[in-house]
């Protein structure tokens, strides 16, 4: 078990591309990080590069005190578990846990040991003696896990594990996972780019965007104020609402389609454009204090929740997603009478994406 | 497949297939029957279309004895000296083969892509080609009538480099990855992932690259000079002589059919792990 610290990390590959543009992360002992980004963003590279498998352009990576830039990854004292689980495929599952253990040297009723408890933890003491290509996909991910824990490492690093599983395998693997980790309480670092996972299963959450950390927080702190555009609108299903909005003339008001909202917070630079953000599911819909109304253009139900996807009746039509509990008996054309609260909105700087 | 065609379409690939089939194998059937004759029955020119009651003298005699006119050896030493000569080939290219694609595929130094197609090229100088030059080496270092001789000279081989680097690109990067976490270095990695991976790989090459080995006629004809280093392959055209005497025809077809057995025997016993190592990839 050890804390891990990124100090200005960066990765630039020959030729020039930067692939992450010096990202700082401090990991207490004990937490669950995950690295959340959509595709390309930098996120299995950094990971990569805190396993040893990329080297590192420039800034320190250190695990426990020790800084292990140059540190063989076989030596860094890290356990990964592989998207494609990686289990050698020639080799039983006891074996494929215990390869590591042997490597190092570990006498034989050590390893036996470890094995057998991991097995025991993970529930999969029967499937010892098979070859992975016996096993099911949620089998093989259990073993990869088996192959990290019997190490005993200072962390745990996961390079998107989850995506090959299915839908709902993948939901039981996310609540074990967690779990697991709590119990055995080592520090990890996870990869995903399910905003699932990665609100659920995260201490400390970091959303990564072309190379950098846009945010590193809590879940609840990225969902209840993200600090850019990027993070509003990569966290929450469906997508935060983005809408073209003026500040009145005292800066204690917003003019959203046409309609002042006051504001409750303090005053901002009076008369300027900004972007006003609204989660779908924090728009009131009702015609008792409505103060917009949305041309409905598509109807989802999903079962629990109903999607309308719409366009505000007001000049620029900007479109707006709203998000319903339950069943709503809507139809398209029809108007739906909604309410945009002041503690709802999210204020950004239209050029730069940041929070105001 | 869900059989539906009338008795007649399925007839006809039966019998396209029996009649290559017998295509095939008529020569063979002639050289079985030639065996078991005597000499001047096939001289005479009536060859037979049933055995004849010689057989087991002339597998006897080509055995322990060879053709007795001649200067030939027994025919078993020939097969000796073939079999050793086959499987020294088939394994030193196994072996050469995969360490040098190994070194080509998971290692970075410089001129690595300069030095596979190095390898890549020399598919077009085979033995034929470069003659006279692989003469004089293997004559200047005294290895004519040499086992080493006879095999050296074919064991570099790129096609079965080429064979093992398409195998290895196959090989999912995370094991390479995974290794490294478990602390297996590169020849660990090799001995305990690469190596037991490529079984069913070695084991098709091995077929193939045994029946080339054990066909080999040009080279030991150059290299070999005297006749108990003689290749069974080579022992049979010397058989025939063409001048003064009569060709012991039943000896020379025996030898014939015994040349043919340890390649048809390697193709039958490895013939499960010949197909599943070009079809299947465990991984």
């Amino acid at each position: 078990m050890a804390s891990l610290s990124l100090d200005n990390v960066k990765k630039v590959y020959p030729g020039g591309v930067e692939a992450v543009k010096g990202v700082s992360l401090q990991v207490p002992d004990r937490a669950f990080v995950v690295l959340v980004g959509p595709s390309g963003c930098g996120k299995s590279t950094l990971l990569r590069m805190i396993a040893g498998l990329e080297t590192i352009t420039s800034g320190t990576v250190k695990i426990g005190d020790r800084i292990v830039n140059d540190v063989e990854p076989a030596n860094r004292d890290i356990a990964m578990v592989f998207q494609n689980y990686a289990l050698y495929p020639h080799m039983k599952v006891f074996d494929n846990m215990a390869y590591g253990l042997r490597n190092r040297g570990m006498g034989e009723p050590e390893v036996k040991r470890r094995v057998d408890e991991a097995a025991r933890l993970l529930e999969i003491g029967q499937l010892l003696d098979r070859k992975p290509r016996q096993l099911s996909g949620g089998q093989r991910q259990r073993v990869a896990m088996g192959r990290a824990i019997v190490r005993q490492p200072a962390a745990f690093l996961f390079d998107e594990p989850l995506s090959n599983l299915d839908a709902k395998l993948r939901v039981q693997m996310r609540v074990e996972i967690k779990k697991l980790q709590r119990d055995i309480g080592t520090t990890s670092i996870y990869v995903t780019h399910d905003q699932v996972e990665a609100m659920t299963m995260a201490d400390i959450l970091v959303v990564m965007n072309a190379g950098s950390a846009e945010q590193i927080d809590t879940p609840r702190e990225i969902y209840q104020r993200p600090r850019t555009t990027f993070v509003a609108s990569f966290i929450g299903s469906p997508s935060m609402n983005f809408l073209p909005a003026k500040l009145t003339g005292d800066g204690k008001g917003v003019i959203v389609g046409g309609v002042p909202i006051a504001l409750t917070g303090g005053a901002h630079a009076a008369a300027s454009t900004i972007t006003v953000g609204v989660r779908p599911e924090e728009i009131v819909v009702g015609a008792d204090g409505a103060t917009h109304t949305v041309a409905i253009d598509v109807i989802e139900h999903l079962g629990a929740d109903t999607i309308v996807h719409g366009k505000l009746v007001a000049d620029g039509a900007a479109a707006l997603t709203v998000r319903l509990v339950g069943y709503w008996p809507l139809a398209p054309g029809e108007i739906l009478p909604v309410a945009l609260h002041a503690r709802a909105l999210h204020l950004f700087d239209p050029t730069t994406g940041q929070r105001l | 497949m869900v059989e539906r065609r009338s008795m007649l379409a399925r007839l006809v690939p039966h019998v396209i297939l029996c009649l290559g089939v017998a295509i095939l194998a008529f020569p063979v059937y002639l050289c079985f029957v030639g065996s078991s004759h005597p000499q001047d029955v096939i001289s005479n020119g009536q060859m037979p279309l049933v055995p004849g009651h010689l057989l087991t003298e002339s597998y006897w005699l080509a055995l322990t004895r060879g053709v007795a006119r001649t200067s030939s050896e027994p025919v078993g030493l020939m097969l000796l000296n073939s079999l050793t000569m086959a499987l020294i080939i088939a394994s030193g290219k196994i072996a050469i083969s995969i360490i040098s694609s190994f070194a080509v595929v998971y290692f970075k130094f410089p001129f690595r892509m300069a030095a596979f197609w190095m390898i890549f090229i020399t598919l077009m100088l085979p033995v034929e080609v470069r003659i006279y030059p692989t003469y004089k080496v293997v004559a200047d270092l005294g290895m004519l009538d040499t086992y080493a001789g006879l095999t050296v000279p074919l064991i570099a081989s790129a096609t079965a480099t080429l064979f093992f680097r398409q195998f290895f690109l196959t090989i999912p990067d995370e094991l390479v990855e995974a290794s490294k976490l478990d602390g297996a270095g590169p020849m660990k990695f090799f001995w305990d992932t690469v190596l037991p991976l490529s079984r069913t790989n070695i084991a098709a090459l091995f077929v193939i690259l045994f029946i080339y080995g054990w066909n080999q006629y040009l080279w030991p004809l150059l290299i070999t000079t005297r006749s108990d280093m003689q290749t069974v392959v080579i022992g049979i055209k010397k058989m025939i002589v063409t001048q003064d005497a009569l060709t012991e025809w039943n000896i020379v077809m025996a030898t014939a059919m015994l040349a043919m057995l340890p390649p048809v025997a390697v193709v039958v016993l490895m013939q499960r792990w010949f197909v599943r190592g070009l079809v299947e990839t465990e991984k």
